[in-house]
């Protein structure tokens, strides 16, 4: 009883143990943010990557792609395990926005309707989603959110490089000079990652340069096909297309969103000379399938099965390739991405349990002065009969009030910095003009925010733990202590 | 008629400090006995060897050869842990500086040995019944309007009273008190001394009393003089 009494009044009488929980609490409230800050990054990684993969991807690892592929989805679609599959080609090109700036790019090919069955892309497009789903952000009742978001699911549903604009705003968005010669109105439909027309977020969060106007941009895409017998490049390949920017697109992963645009799977293949040819006879190509498994069946399983069928496709079409497709689970085909940002996490997280470290010879520190201080009193307490392991309970107690509240109140700290973490980024970008998480650094525009209970608890139990350990040796020694020379202690 | 049985008794006892290269011999053969209900006062001067001898009575300290008896058990056979719980249930002590714990209020410090003694639920159990004994303690010694004054806040007459109530709330065998009166004036002193004897006699204690005071010591039922680490009979 005198422990837990004496604990209680050095706790809330002891300034100088006040100095412990703070340092505790900011130890622990640091570790839980970075932690979760991590954590919650390579979730996002994760998240994105997974919207943006289809379960299996069959990867040709090469320009020139591979055959066959119309075939695999024909047999893959009689698979009980599939539930739908798509060609898409990776490429590269050289963009010129409106003849006014140019970048290297990494070129897309999709159908737009088709795409949505095996990923989330038509979810990172703002006219075709977010224009209707960020309604539902601000909507006043329950049915307005669910009617805002029923709308973004529609449009999604119909995702498509359809030009949005009239023919005639098309032509008007042209220089006169330009008009006399061509007819815009014929030109295709892109989609771009938003960076690649200067969308961005703004320190204070808001979302910058996106308007009406973005659909007025045209870009021309310049690709180069690539011999397949010789796989060099040829300046009589290269292929030159104007389009009409219909939409953009934000994954929240800024490198991908700043270098990448959007095309119709059959134009890119026209233009990297990938389609099926007569004379040679040669087999269209593609660089990429991306399928989508059934509910309940496993990456393994349905990796197992896609291996087979391609592997039996092209046997049957006699394509003996050195470098044949590979098949990879979403998972792996993101493995050394994923693997980075896990390996960053952990060593952030090491680096951080070494400061941390500090809190624990601080609370040594701390207990060693109040050992000093008490020393009298120790006396006291074993001249009133009190043991050597009574007087250690007490300061080994007192280590763990110290852990258990600063421990706790480090948890709230934390939890409120974690949950309000991107109104204090926007705050000190208003305020100070600090913006420490940019997207170019950080792949994301918002800091992730989501705490990992296990974590958290681990983290708290670890803080508590610390502190015991930080008080077993000063608690040792006031136990130690020589009750004459206490009581005679000045 | 036979003697009476002692309840502390210490025999031929030695304590010597060691100083760097120099021995001191603090006490040199002391033995004294003392029966229960006997006042025992041990008078000599600053250095004499009174509180070291104080100390090893009531198990703080150990001799270097000699024993002393408790209540029929030999200290120096304890553990430390046995004689931490000998101390807190034989044992109340009064000190020069009073020694209260600074943090706790006057009630809190005078069931200080109580809550040494039990444990957490015995304490709970028997909290009603301790507290009421404390409360009568301390309005014994004249202190039951500042129960939850802290020790802070009380003068050093006080802080002594509330040290006495302390030393006897576990109904000690023998009650050591260490010049109890040393840090206090004229007056607040007399006025302590009067109410240790008051509580003395209502209690029927067992005191071993050690001071420079020879005024003080007329007192007692026996008085010894320490000279040199050596006890004589006054």
């Amino acid at each position: 009883m005198y422990k837990l009494l004496l604990i209680q009044k050095y706790l809330l009488k002891r300034r100088i143990a006040w100095v412990s929980v703070i340092a505790v609490t900011l130890c622990t409230a640091m570790v839980l943010v970075v932690i979760s800050v991590m954590g919650g990054w390579l979730e996002m990684f994760r998240n994105t990557a997974r919207g943006l993969s289809s379960d299996i991807i069959v990867d040709a690892q090469s320009l020139t792609g591979f055959p066959y592929y119309e075939k695999m989805i024909d047999e893959l679609k009689t698979k009980p395990e599939i539930e739908f599959a798509t060609p898409m080609i990776s490429s590269f090109g050289i963009i010129s926005i409106m003849n006014q700036k140019s970048l290297g790019v990494q070129v897309y090919g999709l159908r737009a309707n088709e795409i949505g069955r095996v990923n989330n892309f038509p979810q990172t497009l703002y006219w075709q989603y977010h224009r209707f789903a960020d309604k539902a952000e601000t909507a006043a009742t329950t049915a307005e959110k669910q009617s805002a978001l029923a709308e973004a699911d529609a449009a999604a549903a119909k995702a498509s490089f359809a030009k949005p604009l009239k023919p005639e705003d098309y032509r008007n968005s042209l220089p006169t000079s330009q008009k006399r010669t061509i007819d815009p109105s014929n030109w295709p439909g892109m989609i771009v990652g938003a960076p690649v027309i200067d969308i961005r977020k703004e320190a204070d969060g808001k979302i910058a340069g996106r308007g009406d106007y973005n659909l007025r941009y045209w870009i021309r895409l310049t690709v180069m096909g690539i011999d397949t017998a010789g796989m060099k490049v040829d300046a009589q390949n290269k292929q030159e297309r104007n389009y009409w920017v219909v939409d953009d697109s934000r994954t929240q992963v800024y490198f991908y969103d700043s270098t990448s645009v959007y095309v119709d799977f059959d134009l890119l293949q026209k233009d990297l000379a990938m389609e099926a040819t007569q004379d040679p006879p040669s087999p269209a190509r593609t660089s990429q399938l991306q399928i989508k498994l059934k509910p309940g069946v496993s990456l393994a399983k349905g990796k197992a099965v896609v291996r087979e069928v391609v592997d039996k496709v092209l046997a049957d079409g006699n394509a003996i390739l050195r470098f044949p497709p590979i098949v990879q689970t979403w998972e792996e085909s993101q493995k050394q991405f994923l693997g980075a940002v896990e390996k960053e996490k952990v060593l952030v997280t090491v680096l951080f349990s070494f400061i941390s470290v500090v809190a624990v010879f601080l609370i040594f520190c701390i207990f060693y002065m109040i050992v000093a201080e008490k020393t009298r009193d120790i006396g006291i307490l074993k001249a009133v009969g009190a043991t050597q392991a009574g007087v250690a309970t007490i300061f080994l107690g007192y280590g763990l009030a110290i852990g258990i509240v600063g421990g706790g109140l480090g948890f709230l700290v934390g939890w409120q910095v974690c949950h309000n973490i991107n109104w204090i980024h926007e705050q000190m970008g208003k305020l100070l003009g600090i913006r420490v998480f940019t997207p170019e650094s950080y792949a994301f525009d918002t800091i992730p925010n989501t705490i990992n209970p296990r974590e958290a608890a681990i983290i708290v139990a670890v803080a508590i733990l610390s502190s015991v350990l930080g008080a077993v040796v000063p608690a040792w020694s006031a136990s130690r202590l020589d009750v004459v020379k206490t009581l005679r202690f000045e | 008629m036979p003697s009476p049985v002692p309840i502390l008794a210490a025999t031929s006892i030695v304590k010597r400090f060691t100083m760097g290269t120099q021995t001191l011999t603090v006490l040199d053969d002391c033995s004294l006995s003392v029966t229960p209900g006997e006042f025992v006062a041990i008078e000599g001067r600053s250095g004499s060897g009174k509180s070291t001898l104080l100390h090893l009575l009531g198990g703080l300290d150990t001799p270097d050869s000699g024993s002393i008896t408790l209540d029929g058990t030999e200290l120096s056979t304890l553990s430390d842990r046995k004689l931490a719980l000998s101390r807190n249930a034989k044992i109340g002590f009064v000190f020069q500086f009073y020694h209260l714990l600074p943090e706790l209020n006057v009630l809190q410090n005078t069931l200080l040995a109580p809550m040494v003694g039990s444990t957490f639920s015995g304490y709970l159990a028997a909290r009603a019944t301790l507290k009421s004994r404390a409360r009568d303690l301390l309005e014994a010694v004249g202190l039951s309007d500042r129960l939850t004054h802290r020790p802070s806040q009380l003068s050093g007459g006080e802080r002594q009273r509330v040290a006495i109530a302390r030393a006897l709330m576990n109904r000690p065998a023998v009650l050591l008190a260490d010049e109890p009166t040393g840090n206090l004036d004229t007056e607040t002193g007399t006025h302590v001394m009067s109410v240790f004897e008051s509580v003395r006699k209502q209690f029927g204690l067992t005191v071993v009393m050690v001071t420079h005071d020879r005024t003080l010591a007329r007192s007692a039922d026996r008085v010894f003089t320490m000279t040199k680490g050596r006890l004589f009979p006054a």
